[in-house]
């Protein structure tokens, strides 16, 4: 947001907020919706339709002439369900409504992060699932930002901020009231701010 | 997991709406008899058999085959009907206007035949433009202005209807009501038998448009299953969000798919009124039923382009059939028995339904009967993958 790396050099920066969905997501945005059942998937979809859900149309699953590549598709999606340790019931052929929401939540993480984003925003990505499952896409997320892109977590969950965030913004009320240091700040504290209590950034960005 | 294998062959869904379909053509086939039975006691299974024999009522060989191939003539359009609704409802939309789109591409073919004396194809051409008009209408006003596709659909219908009327009544001859009927071998705006009327006892209105329906219908499949534009529709029709999330152009995707169902019930109107089997009445004041039994075919078919190709010849079967029973009934009786019948064939996803949830409550209790044996067994707790995947299935 401050437009420069951890070194401090500037980022190339680009306005997207105006891109259309598609273009967004080709030019290297993910996104890991909140509902996964009303955005992230195609329910009635097996989970391998499921997992080229934003990428179908590439060479690699699409011929030039419109057919789509069901093996290809299938291997492809073979590859993440061991990856990412998905489970379901028939492979790549189950329908996604009958995986379980920790599955599913999954296959929506794999999917989201094997198209290798520069930027991945990740609402809740961890909503409903067991301990194991969590400590898994933690992992993945971080290795993600390790890897050099940027990701935005949204969440509610305030121990998944603070294990997170290298940065936390807090909003109050439509705008962001303040910036912390995870390393330095406690929940309690996060707390006040979230509550509008307190505040560190004032009536920034109204010239925008 | 091997319980997949055991659940077999009930819960392949093909085999589920094969049954389903048979079960509400059963219970069809029952209504309509007893309604016979309390109309004409006496004649009831006679006219049962009548009905659902249909051509082979009759005595000779020739005859019955001559009469295959108008019901045949008449099962083309069908097909066409529900591939064009079945084609709307896989992007989620339920295209009641096929009824308006197909009568579109009649008034279209046959104002290009009487008017001009195109060949077949320029009118096959120009009832699919008309059609596929009437469908862009709906699907623009959908896409754009979020008019609901059955309310404009059903707008449509009256006006198409009215406006045809109106433009075929130069070609009546006189004060008569119907259109001059073509003659084959003096006019080319006939679809060519190619020599299938041989085939049919000299039917001259089988035509190369029965062949050529069987190949919209496979390329309709092959459209909806295999390629990249069927996979958005699909998806665009399971869950439009999702579409919209995955950057699919749900907006044009919406215009295209209506634009295809119209061009699949204009392709159907020519189909019918170039074979030279009917003309057009231009005093109906109620819109051709063909649009609306598609809806019912389409159901019946299970919603796949191969199926509705049975269930069509099916319906049309049985409504030809019905036709004969006019001797021992009263004249309106073979279109309510065979209302009936088709209204039945409505509730094929209702049954479908019906059975997952039977099969379903089936599979739990088989479950926990092995839970239970599980844990009697050992005393570990219930292993995690089952847990999951029944979690599931009680959705």
């Amino acid at each position: 947001m401050a437009g420069r790396d951890r070194e401090g050099n500037p980022l190339p920066l680009e306005e997207m907020t105006r891109k259309s969905i598609r273009k967004r997501s080709v030019d290297g945005m993910s996104h890991i919706p909140e509902d996964r059942h009303k955005h992230g998937l195609v329910l009635d979809y097996p989970l391998d339709y499921n997992m080229v859900l934003q990428r179908y149309f590439e060479p690699q699953f699409t011929t030039s002439i419109g057919f789509l590549k069901p093996n290809s598709i299938r291997v492809y999606t073979e590859r993440l369900i061991d990856e990412f340790d998905i489970r379901s019931g028939q492979g790549a052929a189950t329908i996604a409504r009958s995986m379980s929401g920790g599955n599913q939540q999954k296959a929506i993480v794999a999917r989201e992060i094997d198209k290798n984003p520069r930027l991945l925003v990740a609402v809740q990505p961890t909503r409903g699932l067991d301990v194991g499952a969590i400590e898994a896409i933690h992992k993945r997320i971080i290795e993600h930002r390790d890897a050099g892109n940027a990701v935005l977590l949204i969440s509610l969950e305030l121990e998944e901020v603070m294990n997170l965030s290298d940065r936390i913004l807090v909003m109050y009320e439509g705008e962001i009231v303040g910036e912390l240091d995870p390393k330095q700040t406690t929940v309690e504290e996060l707390g006040l701010y979230m509550a509008g209590a307190k505040r560190n950034i004032h009536s920034e960005g109204e010239d925008n | 997991m091997d319980n997949n294998n055991r659940r077999g062959f009930f819960s392949l869904p093909g085999v589920r709406s094969l049954l389903a379909a048979l079960i509400c053509i059963l219970i069809g086939l029952m209504l309509g008899y007893i309604v016979l039975l309390i109309i004409n006691p006496e004649n009831a299974g006679k006219g049962m058999d009548v009905m659902l024999k249909n051509f082979l009522a009759r005595n000779k060989t020739f005859t019955q085959i001559k009469h295959l191939g108008n019901t045949l003539v008449k099962t083309a359009p069908l097909i066409l009907c529900s591939l064009s609704i079945l084609f709307a409802y896989k992007a989620g939309m339920f295209n009641i206007g096929a009824a308006g789109q197909y009568v579109a591409g009649a008034g279209a073919c046959l104002f290009f035949a009487y008017k001009f004396s195109a060949p077949w194809y320029v009118c096959i051409l120009v009832a699919i433009a008309a059609g596929s008009l009437w469908g862009a209408i709906s699907g623009a006003l959908k896409a754009y202005l979020n008019v609901n596709e059955v309310i404009s659909g059903i707008m449509l219908n009256w006006i198409s209807l009215y406006l045809v009327n109106m433009l075929m009544k130069p070609f009546c001859k006189g004060a008569e009501k119907d259109t001059i009927a073509f003659v084959r071998g003096q006019s080319h705006s006939l679809i060519p038998n190619l020599g299938l009327d041989k085939l049919f006892s000299n039917n001259t209105s089988v035509t190369i448009a029965i062949p050529l329906t069987i190949i919209i219908a496979v390329v309709i499949w092959i459209l909806l299953s295999k390629t990249k534009f069927g996979y958005e529709i699909k998806a665009t029709g399971f869950n439009k969000n999702a579409a919209k999330y995955a950057g699919m152009h749900e907006k044009s995707n919406i215009i295209i798919t209506m634009v295809i169902a119209g061009a699949l019930a204009g392709i159907a109107a020519s189909f019918f009124f170039l074979s030279g089997f009917s003309t057009w009445n231009t005093n109906q004041t109620s819109v051709p039923a063909m649009g609306f039994n598609g809806i019912a075919a389409a159901f019946l078919g299970g919603l796949h382009p191969i199926g509705v190709i049975f269930s069509s010849l099916f319906i049309q079967h049985i409504s030809d059939g019905g036709t004969s029973l006019t001797g021992m009934y009263p004249a309106q009786i073979s279109d309510l028995i065979s209302a009936i019948i088709i209204y039945l064939c409505g509730f094929v996803l209702f049954m479908k339904l019906q059975m997952s949830k039977i099969s379903a409550a089936n599979e739990r209790r088989r479950r926990a009967r092995l839970e239970a044996l599980a844990a009697a067994e050992t005393e570990n707790k219930p292993d995690d993958a089952s847990e999951e995947t029944k979690g599931g299935e009680a959705k």
